[in-house]
């Protein structure tokens, strides 16, 4: 089993996301009506924050089910590294172009600094490059399993 | 395998790049709308207003009068021959006695204006202005002659006032000696009666002597100069350019609203390069929100007209705001008997 090692990195990377998105989505969903206010308030998305006060949560969630359904891993793993790009780029405007920078990002990691939540992002979004990356195993096992 | 590989990393990449479009866009329509003012959205740095003090100035009939050397004076609506001064360094509060002359006038219409040393007891209905000083406190009658709806002093010798001509509001530049008053005949536009559409509050600021005047049923501010050569004319975040509101005529000839009439900007204040204004309306982003438990006031640049930002203050004791007042960086606001001071924090990063 040559391929356990990375089996083990790429689960575990799974697991730390569907825990993160998980975790972000209920935290959001769980005090909405505050969220959906720091959102509007937000520099950056205030034209479109009704939409994303929704979206994002019900993204978090959609990926975080997803990462358990063996067939959906991967695409699943590229969504979060979509909405983990877009996290990261958000911070980046807000800490970059914007006006002024709002008090939290809402939830998750609230009292994490702006530039700590920039370099946690970066590491999240390697880890997800990462998973991608390793093979799929139970793809190649069910085709070793077909060829042999 | 080699190009299995290829295309996960080429996937890799246009998800990062699609991240990135899609941010970009998103940062691009959010600046847009801001900068056309085309939507009604309003921008909330943090802690924009935060605040300090409580002070419960005794009763609910004051209303601010002025600021001179560290007090802040008040005039009280009930007792016209009362002022309540706050030192506000040390929070102490003195009590004076106004000395009037004996003429009848309008209690409730008397309107007391501290402007550097001097004390302006206006009343627009008998008509009368007094004057006096604030170190004496006795006022003398400088005029009697000229009605007027709102007045604001503008130096020992000048008033603004806001008076009505029988068809419409009108502000106008009174000088007490020799007696002289000065009409503005367009500053001021009639949308329906000419009187209740025009209703709003006049404001000079405190050393550039730039007279303001927000409308209170549309979204409109009036710059000028007190000579009425320079005039600006310039339109709050909101959309409503015409007043909606409906007048009913009834047979003894009042005129009263048939449904209460929507209200744009509720109060203002002013300092030299920036304009308040507690709005009454909700933005885009604020849909959801009740504005029934704070006050959203909004932040204009009085040299440009442009909007900057905006802040909330909650109410206090289930008090809406009734009064406002700027000294430098503290925003003063009357609660009924409460005053509360706050200190504004403007963001560091000049606009877009």
């Amino acid at each position: 089993m040559k391929n356990n090692g990375l089996h083990i990195i790429r689960t575990s990377i799974v697991i730390a996301y569907a825990l993160l998105f998980s975790y972000a989505a209920i935290t959001k969903l769980m005090d909405y009506a505050q969220f959906r206010v720091q959102l509007q308030q937000s520099p950056i998305l205030t034209t479109i924050a009704p939409l994303v006060a929704i979206g994002i949560p019900i993204l978090e969630l959609l990926f975080a089910l997803g990462l358990f359904i063996k067939p959906l891993q991967t695409i699943s793993l590229y969504g979060s590294l979509f909405l983990m790009s877009c996290f990261t780029v958000y911070i980046y405007q807000i800490l970059n172009y914007s006006e002024f920078i709002p008090c939290s990002c809402g939830g998750i990691l609230e009292n994490m600094g702006w530039k700590t939540h920039l370099l946690v992002n970066i590491v999240f979004i390697s880890l997800a490059i990462l998973a991608i990356l390793i093979k799929t195993p139970w793809q190649l096992q069910y085709k070793d399993s077909q060829y042999t | 395998m080699k190009t299995s590989l290829k295309k996960t990393l080429l996937l890799i990449l246009s998800t990062l790049g699609l991240a990135t479009i899609t941010m970009i866009a998103l940062f691009q329509i959010t600046t847009l709308n801001r900068h056309q003012a085309q939507g009604f959205v309003r921008y909330y740095p943090p802690h924009l207003f935060s605040p300090d003090t409580i002070i419960d100035v005794g009763y609910n009939s004051y209303y601010p009068a002025g600021y001179y050397r560290d007090t802040l004076y008040f005039g009280n609506t009930t007792d016209p021959s009362h002022m309540l001064g706050l030192a506000l360094t040390t929070l102490d509060t003195i009590h004076n006695q106004l000395t009037l002359p004996n003429i009848p006038f309008s209690i409730g219409n008397a309107r007391l204006y501290v402007l550097e040393n001097q004390l302006f007891l206006t009343e627009g209905h008998t008509p009368l202005i007094l004057s006096g000083t604030v170190k004496e406190r006795t006022l003398y009658v400088m005029d009697t002659l000229s009605y007027f709806q709102q007045a604001k002093p503008y130096s020992s010798n000048h008033l603004m006032l806001k008076i009505y001509d029988g068809s419409q509001s009108r502000l106008a530049r009174k000088q007490l000696q020799p007696s002289n008053i000065k009409t503005a005949p367009h500053l001021l536009t009639k949308q329906q009666d000419g009187l209740f559409d025009m209703d709003g509050q006049l404001h000079i600021t405190p050393t550039t002597r730039q007279l303001v005047y927000v409308y209170r049923y549309r979204n409109t501010i009036v710059l000028s100069d007190t000579t009425f050569t320079h005039t600006q004319t310039y339109h709050t975040i909101d959309t409503i350019t015409k007043v909606q509101m409906e007048l009913v005529k009834l047979p003894n000839h009042q005129t009263k609203f048939a449904k209460p009439p929507l209200v744009v900007n509720k109060n203002s204040a002013v300092t030299d390069s920036i304009l308040f204004v507690h709005s009454a309306l909700k933005s885009n982003n604020e849909e959801h929100m009740s504005l029934t438990s704070l006050s959203v006031i909004d932040l204009y640049d009085l040299n440009n007209g442009h909007y900057l930002y905006s802040g909330y203050i909650p109410n206090h004791n289930r008090q809406s705001i009734s009064y406002l007042y700027i000294v430098g960086q503290q925003l003063y606001a009357l609660f009924g008997s409460d005053l509360v001071c706050y200190t504004i924090h403007l963001p560091q990063q000049p606009p877009l």
